[in-house]
């Protein structure tokens, strides 16, 4: 047994031998399928590693925070009062989000390592003094140092000794390629350095490691008046606030391994055709059954073992490309601090050949079935029906999937229930595609009876079609999520874009505390001035915002508001009657089920309120529910408030009157910014964003070309004989290659027909859907013809460029196979 | 592969920079070879910064204040206490001063000095040290006048505050994880001025430190071990020390003892070891009465009695991480001139501090020719 | 209608070369027909394959219509097999895409000499008038062969070329199949060579040659 097994495993892989192609088009199809796939779960995995990591702080536990009752800051001289009163698991952190001179973005983190309660593994890496003798005085004095992790520093293009020039002009301390534990991409220096880049004596937030309920008891007892302490282990939870963003990423990482199987089922399939003979003479020679089974499923695990193994390799440099895009996505959406070095996971590597085990197997066990099927069956004499039974039923199950889908959309009403439904669009358009280009073709064939050559033309893609089919359907995949989620970032940027237009509709922003009412209003240049002011509390779980907003101020108005009557900014402007008249976001309509004309009750300083919601307003990116007060009404609810800084309107054309007025009246050059830079920086953070989004999209479509390429090529040989015969018949090459190309041209133009408006419902799901769910907001569904008309620009000229490479030596093997038609 | 990288890191950070720089070689070479000591500090040409030198008129309450000048320096307490329960309690508490280089200092966060203190706390129970670090300049930890002008050397809320400009009469308090001590201490005697008035010699090669002591403190207060108050009363002896260079290259490290004789008298004696066998041996003793007599080589002797193996706990420093240590805990000092010929010896064997400057510190017995108790220090071990 | 001229081919197997043709000459007038015979692997394809210039002679020269065919380029072969050849194959080689009709319709639509007439006539001819709108799979044996007979005529071609027509049919098909190609190409004035191992197919033939050891020997 054994021997034969050998024998036969020997005599089937000699085809590799002599087909070195289809050997290389397996393990690419598995290769890519397990790299991506791994690629985006190391992604993942790494991700996640970082939030549990959350309450850790450049190696020491920051399970505590400590900020400002009335301050945005700490001072700093209440940290060492902490530290004096013996509380010395604090230390003092500033944190940073800024952009450099050329728009990268930054995040800077500072604190005293001397006062750090250092818990986890220290500095990149062992063996290194992480200070030389002097090492520290560099860190602490002057000129200081700015440690770059070196992703980041490639990320920025910073060298060794590098000083990195901010917007607004500002040097960073000279560049040191080093970073700490939890580093992440964050530029770390000292605090020393960072109070005096920053010109303050004010940090972000105070950090603390465990405190006991005496000590908490203590503190609260000593500074409770003027410090809050909170719980960082009781805030939002990164890994559920994150959930969807990672669903998305394991769904396109799922995506790619479709495809790739697709290139594998592909290949195995035709390798496996080509072998037929092989096979049958090897159990005519007395090769029992089970050596056969067994000697392919040896060349399975064989292939699955390389496919998986090289996949996890490929996936090293592949997830550390995308990871910086992850991480800066994490950073921006949800503040969440993520390492953009992935780490490496042994776990995946199983993973991924279990996934190309499956994946074999499936691409093994169809033709193997077909096949058997096949000798079976007496010979079709299928009329001229223009569709099997299976197509039918295929594209029965396509219909039915798309009502199923249509029905179950207002049910679901979860992240994964919204995937689910993604999927069921997915797959209707696979099960739809076949009777559409069948049902086209024949339509074709009828339609064009008068010509022959049409009539041909279009009688080949049924014969081709066969071939192609799992190719055209890993392009109709990647095409429909592409579509989708091109519409998505689009619409969402659009949205984005005219909602910051208005909410940063002010030219200056100075930060709270450094000018006043009256100062403003004799400055000439000021247009307008307005001030918010907010209160916090938690509503359903979650953090509420109560703002008070000028109701003069240009940043809000009317056309803000979403469902309110007409007469509901006036109301809302009026204030106080019977019931507070308030606007709420989004979120709070989508997350907690608030509707136009609910009330909820609320504390305020003069009891608890019946506050009335009149309209939404849209309110991107915000994880908390927010409600907007008249500020004046706010002010008799909330006299304690916390106000926020200013936003200004400029005159036209005086902003460089400002700029002057404001250094005059004594605003630093950090306690003011430009508007104009926000909106830039946030469109920049937006842009960064969904980098990984497009990455990925453009490495699926990447695999569907290589699909595409492999079927073209096995097509070609399956029907070289074929080929020949109409060269013996006298056709010239150009009747042949438009004969031949026709197919692959009619079925790409069908799939891009049928990917457009499921790309469209997708897009939709993915907004109206999986957004509302995850984030609590809505946009407006904009289907861009421009990046859609490239798209499919660039497909065809994929399929274009595949359709060439794979014709290129079709000249000369259709010459030999003219040769032996004959004799064959 | 290290087994706790961050200590490492703590101690690699401040190693090699506070406490440190004490003692960093000259060459970058020999740093490089000298990394894992990190003592090394100690042997660190002062390049830049004030040297010592003798003949130097001390001043005081100012010598009682940072001298920022010279590398390093640092204040000194060891406590041999009674319980009221009639057992014996240990109380170490130092605070160590570093500058980073000779430069002036731009004080404030940019400070050059940066600060770490130790408090160990020896009781029947066991023994618990913690060492903390922070900069100066920032108003965490350092030793400076009040507004009142009295005396105060504090490292975050562990804190020594005087009535005076002068360190005594005071007020101590620290703590380690479990434990805490207030003591009161008071000192009527004059300051010991050691070696040669002040000028103490630490090798034939002119390493030398400025070092006087008050070595009869009177101390009352309360220990809590485990939250347990616990009164307790006896002697203190404070070292002051500072220099810019006080190892040689050719010192590993050195022997220590300070005790309380029976009669009133207090002998403190030190070697410092040569890679040769040769130790530089130095020390002093204080009459009753407070008349002081300079022990040269010729004068006393310091004798190790046999080795005892500790197991010490990892080592904040990294270097030295649970291991198993030979240390020289009983000793035979003499004195032939005074006609002093004791043993001293510990009941309390594990008193490593396994902190970024990994020593023992311990209290120990005097017996022989004289009966007492005192402390014993051993460090590049 | 065909004229080989001293043609020497040559081929290498391994280590043995195997003589095709040596000093070989051969000719067919138009509207002659013959059958050509041999042992398996002497050549017979190969000799085939050089009249209808998919393969190239050793030395020699290879006229058809009187041209040699020696000298021309690759699109100019392409046209000379549309408009001159008619090929026959044993496994028939049909298009599977297309009808019967367009199948057989094929070659003559590419050449552009489709007659519409004509192609009823042949299929008339050849018994296969109700089968036109069928496509090959749904045709037997015997009858996908009539329709390749009707490709390789209908275009009128000056010489057809039958690589073992009847290999893959029953014998009492191919007895008729064998006859209509005859009848056919001679209606059709066309000269027609047709390789077989059957000395019973042979005889449907006006002259039998036998290819042994590159040499061709007329038989009877």
């Amino acid at each position: 047994m054994t021997r034969a097994v050998l024998v036969t495993l020997a005599t089937t892989l000699a085809f590799y031998r002599q087909n070195p192609l289809q050997a290389l088009f397996v393990l690419i199809g598995l290769v890519l399928g397990c790299g991506l796939y791994t690629a985006v779960a190391q992604i993942n995995a790494s991700a996640k590693a970082s939030y549990a990591e959350a309450d850790q702080i450049l190696g020491a536990s920051a399970q505590w925070r400590i900020t400002d009752r009335l301050s945005t800051e700490v001072a700093i001289d209440d940290y060492i009062r902490l530290r004096r009163a013996g509380f010395t698991q604090v230390y003092p952190i500033i944190e940073r989000r800024l952009a450099s001179a050329d728009g990268a973005l930054i995040s800077i983190i500072a604190t005293d390592l001397l006062a750090l309660p250092l818990t986890t593994a220290g500095t990149d890496s062992e063996g290194e003094n992480p200070f030389g003798s002097s090492g520290w005085s560099r860190l602490t004095q002057s000129p200081f140092e700015a440690w770059v992790p070196s992703q980041t520093a490639e990320r920025l293009g910073v060298v060794e000794g590098e000083q990195i020039r901010l917007r607004d002009g500002t040097l960073l301390p000279p560049a040191a390629i080093r970073s700490q534990a939890q580093q992440r991409d964050q530029i770390f220096m000292d605090l020393g350095a960072a109070l005096s880049l920053f010109e303050t004596d004010r940090v972000s937030y105070l950090a603390a490691s465990g405190l006991t309920a005496s000590e908490r008891t203590s503190f609260v007892d000593q500074f409770g008046d003027r410090l809050v302490l909170s719980n960082q282990s009781e805030a939002l939870d990164l890994s559920q606030l994150t959930q969807s963003l990672h669903t998305n990423l394991t769904a396109l990482g799922l995506l790619s391994f479709v495809v790739g199987t697709f290139i594998v089922f592909n290949a195995v399939n035709f390798s496996l055709h080509a072998r037929r003979e092989t096979l049958r003479v090897l159990s005519d020679l007395g090769a029992v059954r089970e050596a056969i089974v067994t000697a392919i499923a040896i060349e399975s695990l064989v292939w699955a073992l390389l496919g998986a193994l090289l996949g996890t390799l490929l996936a090293q440099p592949l997830s550390a490309a995308l990871m910086p895009a992850v991480a800066a996505t994490m950073q921006n959406i949800y503040g969440a601090s993520v390492s953009s070095l992935p780490v490496f996971n042994a776990g995946l590597f199983w993973e991924a050949l279990l996934l190309a085990l499956a994946g074999l197997s499936l691409a093994l066990v169809l033709p193997l079935l077909r096949a058997t099927s096949e000798s079976s069956k007496s010979p079709t004499t299928q009329d001229d029906t223009l569709l099997t039974r299976r197509d039918i039923a295929s594209g029965a199950i396509g219909v039915a999937l798309l009502l199923l889908a249509y029905v179950s959309y207002p049910v679901a009403s979860t992240v994964v229930q919204g995937f689910a439904l993604l999927a069921l669009v997915l797959f209707a358009g696979i099960a739809l595609l076949p009777v559409i280009v069948l049902l086209v073709a024949a339509l074709g064939k009828t339609g064009l009876k008068q010509h022959w050559l049409a009539r041909w033309a279009f009688a080949d893609v049924t014969f081709q079609f066969p071939h192609l089919r799992l190719a055209m359907m890993a392009l109709l995949l990647t095409l429909i999520a592409n579509i989708g989620v091109t519409s998505l970032v689009g619409s969402f940027r659009l949205a984005l874009t005219d909602w910051l237009e208005t909410r940063l509709s002010a030219d200056i922003y100075v930060t709270a505390g450094v000018v006043d009412d009256e100062t403003l209003a004799t400055e000439d240049w000021v247009r307008a001035a307005h001030q918010r002011v907010t209160t916090e509390m938690t509503f359903s779980g979650r953090t509420m915002t109560v703002v008070g907003v000028d109701v003069e101020a240009p940043d809000f108005g009317p056309a803000n508001i979403i469902d309110g009557g007409p007469d509901a900014f006036p109301r809302w402007s009026a204030g106080g009657a019977e019931t507070e008249g308030v606007f709420a976001n989004e979120q709070l309509r989508y997350l907690a089920g608030i509707e136009v004309g609910d009330s909820l009750a609320l504390m305020t300083e003069l009891g608890t309120r019946s506050f009335e919601v009149l309209g939404f307003f849209h309110d991107y990116g915000n994880v908390n529910f927010a409600l907007h007060l008249p500020s004046k009404r706010f002010e008799q609810l909330y006299p304690n408030a916390k106000p926020q800084g200013w936003g200004i309107w400029v005159k036209n054309d005086q902003q460089q009157a400002a700029e002057l007025g404001l250094s005059e009246l004594g605003v630093g050059p950090t306690q003011w910014v430009s508007q104009r830079e926000v909106l830039t920086l946030s469109m920049t953070i937006f842009d960064r964003t969904f980098a990984i989004t497009r990455a990925l999209n453009t490495l699926t479509l990447m695999v569907a070309a290589v699909a595409i390429f492999a079927s073209l090529l096995a097509v070609y040989q399956f029907r070289r004989p074929e080929y020949a015969l109409w060269r013996s018949l006298g056709m010239g090459w150009l009747t042949f290659f438009a004969i031949s190309g026709f197919p692959i041209v009619l079925m790409t133009t069908l799939v891009m027909a049928l990917a457009l408006p499921l790309g469209v419902a997708l897009s939709w799901l993915l907004i109206h859907k999986i957004n509302v769910i995850s984030f609590g907001w809505t946009m407006p569904v904009i289907v861009d013809a421009q990046p859609i008309t490239f798209l499919f620009f660039v497909v065809a000229a994929v399929v274009l460029a595949a359709f060439v490479l794979a014709s290129l030596n079709q000249r000369a093997a259709v010459n030999n196979a003219l040769k032996s038609l004959a004799g064959e | 592969m290290r087994r706790d990288g961050s200590r490492r890191f703590l101690f690699t950070s401040l190693g090699n920079s506070l406490f440190t720089s004490l003692f960093i070689v000259a060459g970058a070479t020999a740093e490089l070879a000298q990394a894992q000591d990190p003592y090394q500090l100690l042997r660190e040409s002062g390049e830049g910064f004030a040297q010592v030198q003798p003949g130097r008129a001390f001043i005081f309450p100012q010598d009682h204040y940072p001298h920022e000048r010279f590398k390093i320096e640092w204040w000194y307490l060891t406590a041999n206490l009674t319980g009221s329960d009639g057992r014996d309690y240990g109380i170490h508490w130092t605070l160590f001063r570093q500058a980073m280089n000779a430069a002036s200092n731009p004080g404030g966060w940019q400070s050059s000095q940066t600060w770490m203190a130790h408090t160990a706390i020896s009781t029947p129970l066991g023994f618990e040290f913690s060492q903390r670090f922070a900069r100066g300049g920032i108003g965490q930890a350092g030793v400076a006048a009040t507004q009142q002008n009295t005396f105060e050397a504090w490292m975050d809320d562990w804190l020594w505050q005087s009535d005076s400009s002068a360190p005594f009469p005071g007020v101590l308090s620290a703590s380690t994880d479990n434990q805490r001590f207030n003591l009161t201490l008071q000192a009527t005697d004059d300051w010991v001025l050691q070696g040669k008035n002040g000028f103490s010699q630490k090798s034939d090669l002119g390493q030398a430190s400025y070092y006087y002591s008050q070595p009869f403190i009177d101390i009352t207060g309360t220990v809590w071990v485990a939250n347990e108050p616990i009164e307790v009363a006896g002697k203190g002896w404070l070292d002051r020390e500072w220099s810019s260079q006080p190892l040689a290259d050719n010192q590993a490290g050195w022997d220590w003892v300070s005790l309380h004789l029976s009669d009133g008298s207090a002998l403190m004696v030190y070697q410092l070891r040569h890679d040769s066998g040769e130790h530089y041996i130095s020390g002093s003793w204080v009459s009753g009465s407070g008349e002081v007599t300079t022990l040269e080589a010729d004068d006393v002797t310091m004798t190790p009695q046999s080795e005892t193996r500790i197991t010490t706990e990892s080592s904040a420093a990294g270097n030295d991480e649970g291991e198993i240590k030979a240390l020289p805990l009983e000793w035979r000092v003499r004195v032939p001139k005074l006609g002093i010929d004791v043993s001293v010896t510990t009941n309390r064997p594990n008193s490593w501090l396994a902190t970024a400057f990994p020593y023992w510190e311990g209290p120990v017995t005097v017996e022989g020719s004289h009966q007492g108790a005192g402390y014993l220090e051993l460090t590049g071990y | 209608m065909f004229e080989l001229k001293h043609i020497d081919k040559a081929f290498r197997d391994r280590e043995d070369e195997i003589h095709v043709a040596r000093d070989l000459s051969w000719s067919l007038g138009a509207g002659d027909n013959a059958a050509l015979m041999g042992e398996s692997g002497a050549g017979k394809t190969t000799l085939m394959n050089i009249i209808a210039g998919l393969d190239t002679v050793d030395a020699g020269e290879v006229l058809v219509g009187g041209e040699p065919i020696a000298g021309l380029s690759q699109a100019e072969l392409t046209t000379f097999r549309r408009n001159r050849l008619g090929l026959i194959f044993q496994k028939f080689h049909l298009v599977p895409a297309l009808s019967a009709w367009d199948n057989a319709a094929l070659q003559a639509r590419l050449a552009g000499a489709f007659d519409k007439g004509f192609a009823a006539h042949l299929f008339d001819m050849l018994g296969i008038e109700q089968l036109a709108h069928r496509r090959p799979e749904q045709l037997s044996g015997g009858q996908q062969q009539r329709v390749a007979i009707a490709r390789a005529l209908m275009h009128k071609p000056q010489l057809v070329l039958a690589d073992e027509p009847t290999g893959n049919l029953d014998e009492a098909t191919s007895d008729t199949v064998i006859e209509l190609l005859v009848s056919a190409a001679s209606e059709a004035d066309a000269t027609l060579v047709v390789v077989t191992h059957s000395a019973a197919i042979a005889s449907h033939l006006s002259h039998t040659w036998r290819l042994a050891s590159g040499a061709l020997t007329r038989a009877a």
